[in-house]
């Protein structure tokens, strides 16, 4: 997925929802030291992960992406609960993530 | 008129630590998904149950510690998300102060719980759920194995034939 997918694809999931337009974009950088894990706390929270990356294994609630795994029938683009991401390299690696985040 | 029925998925899970994105498609006269319930099949594989010992019988009076086979997710996408997330346990304790079980040793086919829709209510609108499953049980057996979870999704739907939609 790419930034421009993503802006398109936004707004039509958060009607899908029921968030409608009440909701606050962010757009998160993380870096992530060799072999890191990286845990994110995304209850009623949405993250959308924007470029691909070999090297990182990203673990959800309700997903899975890992474009290296072979036991994985799928790869999940749109992530929420709580978030594992795993730096699979022994060096500095980076992901993006457009952060959606319902008003109350 | 308003009538149930049963959507029966099954995923072959036959890798260790596969994980499987699925969708259960729904006909469109869905008014209500009302109940979700899951099985599970063994087709080979190592047994989880250790060999019998062949000691003299006694009463099984310890807890044994069950299996954790995967978890399974459900979402919609509608209003509903992710509206179902249940453990696949193999039960381990079926004989448990069973003094019958001498003879004939309960399985979890044969004396397993009884079964049971878990209850839901999530809209039919959008004629697709999605689902996802991961298996554990590689971290407790790595050995090759093969087996089955069905997903039986029950849904309320309308006649099309009566006209009753609102």
């Amino acid at each position: 997925m790419n930034i421009a997918l993503a802006i398109e694809y936004i707004p039509r999931r958060m009607k899908d929802l029921g968030v409608g337009d009440n909701y606050y974009l962010r757009f998160r950088h993380f870096v992530l030291e060799g072999n890191q894990t990286l845990e994110l706390d995304a209850h009623n929270q949405f993250f959308l992960l924007i470029d691909d990356n070999s090297d990182l294994s990203i673990s959800s609630d309700f997903g899975f992406y890992d474009i290296t795994y072979p036991n994985s029938n799928e790869q999940t683009y749109e992530h929420q609960g709580l978030i594992t991401i795993t730096n699979y390299s022994s060096t500095l690696n980076h992901v993006r993530f457009i952060q959606i985040i319902p008003k109350n | 008129m308003i009538y149930e029925q049963v959507i029966i998925n099954r995923l072959v899970i036959d890798r260790p630590k596969q994980v499987r994105m699925f969708q259960v498609k729904l006909p469109r006269q869905t008014q209500n998904v009302i109940g979700v319930e899951t099985g599970i099949r063994w087709v080979n594989g190592v047994p989880v149950l250790p060999p019998p010992e062949i000691l003299p019988w006694k009463l099984p009076t310890t807890i044994q510690a069950n299996t954790y086979i995967g978890d399974l997710k459900l979402q919609s996408t509608e209003t509903g998300n992710i509206f179902f997330a249940s453990d696949l346990v193999l039960n381990n304790n079926n004989d448990y102060a069973d003094f019958t079980s001498q003879y004939l040793v309960p399985k979890n086919y044969t004396n397993q719980f009884k079964a049971e829709k878990d209850p839901v209510k999530i809209g039919g609108k959008a004629t697709v759920l999605f689902g996802c499953y991961k298996d554990n049980l590689a971290d407790t057996i790595p050995t090759p194995f093969k087996y089955i979870v069905s997903v039986y999704v029950w849904i309320k739907l309308y006649d099309n034939a009566s006209n009753q939609k609102p």
